[in-house]
């Protein structure tokens, strides 16, 4: 976790801890012994994992959905800290004076934000966000692909590898054809 | 001196010893902002229709990846080397022709040239394994013959936009055969000098695993990267802007079209934008010569063609130093950079454009372009 974006600002537990507590918990239920009376289907241990780490990925993602948000407020209340305050002379008494001290503000929450946006942990934070949320995503996939099967429909990754043969084949198609062309052009100027 | 804003109009101001111009009561000054507010409110909710893209044109080829636009000549040229315009992949390709007055296009009609424009349809899911060999080694190979066909000329000028003008430097160093001038604008290069919020972003990004999750990179994803963008000059001060001209219907429509554009994003198939993430912005292969299409290594210093390179100076999206680059990387003797104090779109579709960046980039073309006798 990167050091500038703390959990701690949001919590006592660190994020890790939690974590921890999570796996600790759904491992006992998911290492529950397959070969006995009482043992879970492989369909069913499959789906609980499933939903464990379902959950793993949802923490993570409120996790740094609540730093993303942090960070906003941060860069925003340090922004809005360096505007003068009410005590300080600034004038707003004509249209003119308005449009000024508008610029003002939205220059400097400009600074502030571009700065965020431009720096590195700021960056991983929001390649983290994205990847957490393609995770869930990828797990949902995870958990529906066994319903689709049995329903004798294909998966996502069924119809991905379908698509990628296609998409060689059409390659496959202008490349002949493009050697035809060549080889009819050139045939004509032998004639 | 006081923040005070004045209750009444017959409150005296504090700041005695230069009073403003226009002394204005904050009560009037919010009946009025209350009423521009409503007119705005119509406007964005019931917005007439918006017509882009109204130069005449005819659709000359049709694929399920793109519209390949042919422009009607306005007068008799001499000019006999067809441009072909390479858009980005990024948002729609009517940002060059977006009105009358601020149309790339209609501006190197009226100078004479000849005008094709590559316009690339949203892609579906099903092509998610469309590839940069793909676009650049088929569709625009097929359009450039297309066009020599048509013309029967053996070269013509192939001129890119942003990702567009990436697309056409890759082109051009593998079929340099059919190109007799490149006009890149804003090309996105060297990545290494890029320090832009998209550069930021592009850097620390792990696509393969966004790609594999939604297959298409999403229109909504890019959306909230490029709202990152100086997200209160431009993206909060447009609409203080429109406020205060929401009475001049003129400038209202040159707004809604411009707004149009910026959220008309269209998705980026998801292996182009593995590749340009991490080909490009992140291992910063294609200023390296290292960048491979299918089988094809794309080496920048064997372009030798005419090369046009044009920079804003002001661009937030790309950056111009990384831009810029691209003039070092190639083996053209005949090669010019130009720099514009203006942004990324403001470099295309904006009467500063019209009035400094095309008569300049139309003697370039002119002198280097074929014409009949």
């Amino acid at each position: 976790m990167n050091d500038s974006i703390s959990f701690q600002e949001n919590s006592n537990i660190p994020f890790e801890e939690v974590l921890k507590k999570y796996q600790d918990f759904w491992q006992k239920f998911y290492n529950v012994p397959k070969f006995s009376p009482f043992a879970l289907s492989e369909e069913t241990s499959n789906l609980v994992k499933n939903l464990q780490d379902l959950l793993l990925v949802t923490s993570k993602m409120q996790y740094f959905t609540l730093n993303y948000a942090t960070q906003i407020n941060k860069t925003y209340t340090e922004a809005l800290d360096k505007i003068p305050p009410n005590n300080h002379e600034y004038s707003l008494e004509s249209e003119q004076d308005i449009k000024k001290y508008r610029s003002f503000l939205l220059g400097t929450l400009e600074e502030s934000f571009t700065k965020l946006f431009q720096s590195e942990a700021f960056g991983v934070l929001i390649s983290d966000l994205m990847g957490t949320y393609s995770e869930y995503n990828k797990l949902l996939r995870n958990i529906s692909n066994p319903y689709l099967l049995s329903l004798n429909l294909s998966s996502k990754d069924d119809v991905d590898l379908l698509l990628k043969d296609i998409q060689e084949m059409k390659r496959e198609v202008r490349d002949l054809r493009k050697n035809i062309d060549i080889l009819m052009s050139e045939d004509k100027i032998a004639k | 001196m006081k923040i005070k804003l004045l209750n009444n109009p017959t409150a005296t101001s504090t700041k005695q010893e230069t009073p403003p111009d226009v002394p204005i009561s904050i009560d009037k000054y919010n009946h009025d902002l209350s009423e521009k507010i409503d007119k705005f409110t119509q406007i964005y909710q019931n917005p007439k229709d918006i017509d882009v893209g109204s130069t005449t044109h005819k659709i000359v080829k049709e694929t399920n990846i793109y519209r390949l636009l042919h422009y009607g000549a306005i007068f008799k040229s001499p000019i006999r080397t067809p441009i072909l315009v390479v858009y980005a992949l990024i948002n729609k390709s009517y940002i060059l022709d977006l009105q009358g007055d601020k149309s790339w296009i209609k501006n190197l009609l009226s100078q004479g040239f000849d005008v094709y424009l590559i316009d690339w349809k949203p892609p579906t899911l099903n092509d998610k394994y469309i590839n940069f060999d793909d676009y650049v080694n088929y569709f625009i190979d097929d359009c450039v013959n297309f066009i020599l066909n048509q013309s029967s000329i053996d070269k013509i000028t192939l001129h890119g936009y942003c990702m567009g003008a990436t697309m056409s430097v890759m082109y051009t160093t593998l079929h340099q055969r059919n190109i007799k001038n490149l006009i890149t604008l804003a090309p996105v290069i060297d990545t290494s000098k890029d320090h832009t919020v998209i550069g930021n972003f592009g850097r620390t990004m792990n696509v393969d695993k966004i790609i594999d999750s939604v297959g298409n990179m999403p229109p909504q994803l890019l959306r909230s990267c490029f709202s990152a963008l100086k997200p209160f000059k431009q993206g909060m001060n447009k609409y203080f802007t429109l406020l205060e001209h929401v009475d001049d219907k003129k400038f209202v429509q040159n707004f809604l079209r411009i707004e149009k554009w910026l959220y008309d994003i269209p998705p980026i198939t998801g292996e182009v934008f593995k590749q340009w993430i991490k080909d490009i912005y992140q291992d910063n292969l294609l200023a390296k010569n290292k960048l491979k299409l299918g089988s094809k290594l794309i080496d920048l210093s064997k372009i030798h063609v005419p090369l046009l390179n044009i920079v804003a100076e002001e661009d937030h999206l790309v950056s111009p130093e990384g831009s810029a680059a691209l003039n070092n990387l190639v083996s053209s003797i005949d090669k010019r950079l130009m720099k514009f104090p203006t942004g990324h779109v403001g470099l295309i579709a904006s009467s500063y454009s019209q009035l400094n960046v095309l008569p300049r980039v139309g003697n370039w073309l002119f002198s280097r372009s074929d014409k009949s006798l």
